[in-house]
């Protein structure tokens, strides 16, 4: 059998398998502290994460959902399993480390991974405004890239 | 409990006992467990008529759904008792609730002989193996198959959902009848999706899908959207056709590739039929 475009396609660790059998966090928050999207404009896939927020800034409860590939299922499965009941400096540090990461990663990974971590930005964005009593059901940030544009594109 | 409430139970029950065909290898429980699961989706069906009549809102919500049964005796008492639990629910003043009723004490029956009979196989559909027998398959070949299954997998489901949702919504007899038809075609590969992720051992039951991607406020931008999804997962298919170095997959994956191109058909027939 002739392999496939390694580039393209994620490698599945065990680890990886157990997010895709098992999401974690995959869901929503009814009352939620913050309520964020990350959106694809070219394809119109998206993610959201609801957080839960007590008063010493701990995330009591994290979920997520998305209109999104398989990769994003993942990454939303994975870095909400790593914040969930850590404070939400430490949320946004982890959040900034991952969108380094990926950095190197296979555009379509960045696209997906990216769309969380933009949905984490933009609940965190939502928290600040309802502080400033700006009424709206959530925040929305757009990616600035998409999964797809072709690897090669300048 | 509330008929919306009634309606989240039967759809997870349907999806109990769809996937629970997916994973029993025993081809004759498998075959009736599949017949079992027809039936129950057209009690959502007509659970959903009576919701929309009603005037009653109803979603697709459900909780999660741990179908991880290590043999086939865990996975009949769990579907026993998930069925036993819903049927205390069912006022038995209408036509409907007796129907199901009666299918369901029928399908404990069944349940029963076959814990008698078929109870001590061990269940390989949750087991990880990643291994399609009888198939070379390098380990980037399973990773894009796998990958592929988990994503179409998903992606058949929530077109079921979707379609069924606009169809109970529709007037049109066109528009109905394609909506059935795309429902038709999307149970035909969720079973094949299925049965294959459970030959892997990575059968899951598949995520809940976002209430705006079914109580659609534009249909004709969905079919539009569809159309491209469905030239894309055209490419999906001819991708993985080309990888799987296989003839029997190769020309299965061709099939399926195929049939695409008549759902666009008929994306292209209910958009000329919105009114």
């Amino acid at each position: 059998m002739e392999n496939v475009n390694n580039e393209e396609i994620r490698d599945i660790t065990d680890e990886v398998l157990d997010h895709m059998m098992n999401p974690r966090n995959y869901g929503k928050i009814d009352k939620a502290s913050g309520v964020g999207m990350g959106i694809d404009t070219k394809t119109n896939e998206f993610a959201l994460i609801y957080l839960d927020i007590d008063e010493s800034q701990i995330i009591k409860d994290i979920k997520f959902s998305c209109n999104a590939c398989q990769d994003t299922v993942i990454a939303g499965s994975m870095f909400t399993e790593m914040i969930s009941g850590e404070s939400l400096d430490y949320a946004k540090s982890s959040a900034s480390m991952m969108s380094e990461k990926i950095k190197n990663a296979p555009l379509k990974q960045q696209a997906c991974s990216g769309m969380i971590i933009k949905a984490f930005d933009a609940a965190v964005l939502h928290v600040e405004h309802k502080k400033s009593e700006i009424v709206e059901d959530m925040c929305k940030l757009e990616l600035n890239i998409s999964c797809e544009e072709p690897d090669n594109e300048e | 409990m509330k008929l919306s409430e009634i309606y989240q139970k039967k759809h997870e029950l349907w999806l109990k006992i769809l996937f629970a065909s997916f994973a029993i290898s025993n081809e004759t429980i498998k075959s009736e467990l599949y017949d079992m699961a027809g039936i129950e989706f057209r009690h959502l069906k007509w659970l959903s008529n009576l919701l929309l009549e009603k005037n009653i809102e109803y979603d697709y919500e459900k909780k999660c759904i741990d179908i991880q049964k290590e043999s086939n005796l865990e996975f009949f008492k769990f579907l026993r008792d998930e069925i036993l639990e819903i049927k205390r629910e069912y006022s038995m003043e209408s036509a409907l609730f007796m129907r199901m009723n009666s299918d369901e004490n029928y399908f404990l029956e069944r349940l029963e002989e076959f814990i008698k009979f078929d109870s001590n196989k061990k269940i390989y559909a949750f087991d990880r193996n990643r291994i399609y027998k009888n198939k070379d398959l390098s380990k980037s070949s399973t990773d894009a198959l796998n990958i592929f299954l988990f994503e179409e997998g998903y992606k058949e489901y929530e077109l079921i959902m979707i379609y069924a949702y606009m169809q109970n919504y529709t007037k049109n007899l066109t528009l109905y009848n394609v909506y059935q038809d795309l429902i038709d075609e999307s149970m035909y590969h969720l079973k094949c999706f299925g049965n294959m992720q459970a030959h892997m051992g990575i059968l899951t039951i598949p995520r809940t899908i976002i209430p705006s991607l079914y109580k659609q406020a534009d249909i004709k931008k969905f079919l539009l959207d569809g159309i491209d999804e469905e030239r894309a997962a055209k490419e999906e298919c001819i991708k993985l056709s080309v990888a799987v170095k296989d003839k029997e997959l190769s020309k299965f994956f061709d099939f399926i590739n195929y049939q695409e191109n008549y759902h666009i058909e008929l994306m292209q027939k209910a958009l000329m039929h919105l009114t």
